[in-house]
């Protein structure tokens, strides 16, 4: 019993210590059960009582977000016995998953799928921020317990909201589609974990017992274990093998959850894949770990392959949305591009480029939905002739698209700049030719993704529409969010300096 | 051969005969029923390794709720046979290829690992209610407290997409 | 108890893996080969037990605790997980009198 009682002891003091560092998290969680509550007792009286709650709240996690910047010390804490560890680059990326929430929820206030469910709004919105808790986790876990039930949480709650728009049949095939698509990664993944597990003896992937293990056994058997671990999370970066998903959902989901499922899980797969890769490359003897070549090798041809299929498949794509989709799955090629080329300048360029991206990407959405709002429809055919009409978001679509492609003056050429840097470099150090082949391929994919980017200005400006349809209003706060976003995008471009002067870890 | 060794070889048996079962079986319910032989088995080989905590809990969650949820559906939704669709046979047939490849690739690989290791149990204790339970509240508190929120989001998400709604 | 210890020592760590990988592969056999939503899910909790099995006997042979914890998780989120896709296949059925994933192809190009 005396035993128990020193136990419990220890434990109060340990959490009592941690649960500052994890103030987000913790007012996300109470946010979410407020946000229940609300619903049910006031949500009649007030009327978009849970919207402006989980708006408001999402707002000061952010500012808590913020606020651990000057919280940690430089070399980041480690808590909860090594579950979980708050360093500057998890801080960085949990801002950039916090804004893409808080612009999901403005945009989600005026969608008009979502306004229009059978199912009303408030569960929605509380679903929105228990998907920001679990990647804020994603961002912070260095054990594959974590890894697992962080995954698995953002997972549960995208498949509820990917079919969230019930009466549409397309919403509930995307929604099914993804939870077995899901499902299965992470059963393949689990096996994965189990094999790093036996092999090891230890769930914790920054202890060194964990790379010396993994470097004790042959080979075969290690490679097999960590590919089917990683399989996982290239589910979560909608990376080649596990990117047949991301189409089909995409295109059902409703808008809104189209565009956070295209960056911020993206965002914090690709931190745990940082960590994940730091982790398998932590040898302690002076030559480099065993790992560092095949996992450089692997992650470039995976980059290529990705971002291949990517760019090439959204050339026939006649709906919008598709289009993006396959253009994501592009993206996602070159952000392992950045985390094939793995340095520390390698990091920052990857966190500036998945800044860019996501400021670009949401954007483009928001122009989606406002249109979408306006007649509709994400058919590219109904686009004809709307640059005149809607000549201010017309244009703001223009700018975001040209930062999805990379050209100069916007911030995408700065991020694609970095990012092909960095592989440069890294193949300066290294002398690995596949990241040269690399880098060739990119520009190549960069040409190519004009084309089919080039598509919709075409249609919105130099094809005249056939018929005269019925055009609702554009909605006010989507045209000041897209062209307070646009200007973003240009500002970075001119200025990127700006941003990265910030990025400091 | 020992008691406990034939056992494990006979559960083995069971549990990948009834588990072959589950996939073939025409019948929803059958594979169901099939699926819970397969956990009774599983438990089987958990106590063996002396995991009673994990075996018993096996029964009561895998068997006892889960099976029980896939059950209820099965007989809301009405399925049987004649509602069961089938794959064309070129489609299974390149199924079972990609399995096979897929077991053989991974059976040659983990092979050169540990060939003569035994399971030798080291804590005869470990799988006990109250030595997990020390381990679960002290280093897996976080993953403890967080599994609780994504039970209450799946309950919101479960009753709010099964729920038909009153125009 | 001694009993036990001595007598599971004769079991070669290599068969539970044997085991665990015929099992998580006929699951997989099982998710390629069906068309009706259930049972593909039934067979993915194939593979999770699989899985839960492995873990166990590595928990035995390392002699650490912390792989027991895991199955413990998997348990419970898997009970999650088949609680969402349930409540999708049940919605699913009510507007298509169907839970065939063949018959899933609003969505193509």
């Amino acid at each position: 019993m005396k035993n128990f009682v020193e136990i419990i002891q220890s434990s109060i003091n340990d959490t009592l210590g941690s649960w500052i560092y994890l103030l987000p998290e913790i007012s996300l969680a109470f946010i979410f059960i407020l946000m229940i509550i609300a619903d049910l007792f006031w949500a009649k009286r007030i009327k978009n009582l849970v919207a402006i709650i989980a708006v408001s709240g999402l707002f000061i996690v952010f500012l808590e977000v913020i606020d651990q910047f000057i919280l940690i010390p430089p070399q980041g804490v480690v808590l909860f016995s090594a579950m979980i560890k708050l360093s500057t680059a998890a801080i960085w990326y949990k801002v950039l998953i916090t804004i893409s929430g808080l612009l999901v929820l403005l945009f989600s206030l005026r969608d008009f799928q979502l306004r229009n469910t059978e199912k009303g709004g408030s569960e929605y919105y509380s679903l929105v921020l228990v998907v920001t808790l679990g990647l804020n986790f994603m961002v912070m876990a260095q054990n594959l317990l974590m890894i697992y039930l962080s995954i698995e949480f953002v997972s549960v709650c995208s498949y509820i909201l990917a079919a969230y728009l019930t009466g549409n049949k397309r919403s509930e095939e995307s929604g099914m589609k993804y939870a077995l698509f899901g499902a299965v990664a992470s059963a393949v993944m689990l096996y994965g974990m189990s094999l790093l597990y036996g092999f090891t003896g230890t769930l914790d992937i920054t202890n060194q017992a964990f790379y010396n293990g993994l470097a004790s056994i042959n080979l075969m058997s290690a490679s097999v274990a960590l590919l089917l671990t990683l399989a996982g999370l290239f589910f979560k970066i909608s990376a080649f093998p596990m990117q047949v998903w991301v189409p089909d959902v995409y295109e059902g989901a409703p808008t809104p959850i189209t565009a956070f499922l295209s960056v911020a899980p993206k965002v914090a797969g690709i931190a745990l894949l940082i960590t994940f890769i730091r982790a398998v490359n932590s040898g302690g003897s002076p030559s480099g770990s065993v790992f560092l070549a095949s996992t450089e090798n692997l992650l470039a041809a995976l980059a290529i392959i990705t971002m291949t299929i990517g760019n090439f498949s959204a050339l026939w794509q006649t709906n919008v949305k598709r289009l993006m989709a396959y253009s994501a799955i592009g993206h996602s090629g070159f952000i392992l591009m950045g985390v094939a080329a793995y340095s520390m300048t390698g990091q920052k360029a990857i966190l500036f480029f998945l800044f860019v991206y996501a400021l670009a990407n949401i954007g483009a959405f928001l122009v989606i939905g406002y249109f979408s709002n306006v007649f509709h429809s994400e058919e590219l055919e109904d686009y004809k002739g709307m640059g005149m009409k809607y000549p201010l978001v017309s244009v703001a679509m223009v700018i975001f698209l040209v930062s999805l492609t990379g050209l100069p003056p916007t911030a995408g050429f700065v991020g694609k700049f970095f990012i092909f840097s960095a592989a440069i470099e890294a193949y300066m150090l290294g002398g690995n030719v596949l990241l040269l082949i690399m880098v060739v391929f990119g520009v190549v994919n960069t040409v190519v993704s004009l084309f089919y980017y080039f598509k919709i200005p075409l249609n919105l400006y130099l094809r005249k529409a056939k018929t005269e349809i019925s055009l609702d209003k554009g909605n006010l706060l989507f045209s000041v969010i897209i062209i307070v976003l646009a200007l973003f995008t240009l500002f970075l471009g001119v200025f990127p300096n700006k941003l990265i002067g910030l990025i400091n870890f | 051969m020992t008691i406990t060794q034939s056992l494990f070889y006979f559960l083995a048996f069971v549990a990948i005969f009834s588990s072959l079962l589950v996939v073939t079986a025409k019948n929803p319910i059958h594979s169901v029923l099939y699926l819970i032989l397969t956990f009774f088995t599983l438990t089987g080989e958990y106590i063996l390794l002396n995991a009673q905590f994990i075996g018993i809990v096996n029964i009561i969650v895998y068997a006892g709720a889960i099976m029980v949820l896939f059950l209820f559906v099965i007989m809301l939704l009405n399925l049987n046979v004649e509602s069961e669709p089938q794959k064309t046979n070129l489609m299974k047939f390149i199924g079972i290829i990609t399995g096979g490849i897929g077991l053989v690739v991974l059976t040659a690989a983990l092979k050169s690992t540990d060939p003569s290791n035994t399971v030798v149990i080291q804590e005869v204790d470990m799988g006990l209610v109250k030595n997990l339970g020390q381990v679960l509240f002290k280093e897996f508190l976080l993953p403890f407290e967080i599994v609780s929120i994504l039970f209450l989001s799946a309950m919101v998400g479960a009753v709010l997409l099964a729920r038909k709604e009153t125009k | 108890m001694e009993n036990i210890t001595n007598a599971i020592t004769l079991v070669p760590l290599n068969h539970y893996i044997l085991l665990s990988s015929i099992i998580f592969f006929i699951g997989i056999i099982g998710v390629l080969t069906r068309r009706n939503a259930i049972i593909v899910f039934m067979s993915i909790e194939l593979m999770l037990n699989a899985v839960n099995l492995l873990l166990t006997a590595f928990s035995a042979y390392r002699g650490d605790a912390a792989g027991q914890v895991f199955v413990f998780f998997i348990m419970a989120v898997a009970a999650a997980e088949v609680a969402v896709g349930l409540a999708i296949i049940v919605m699913i059925y009510r507007n298509n009198n169907s839970i065939d994933i063949d018959l899933l192809n609003k969505l193509k190009n």
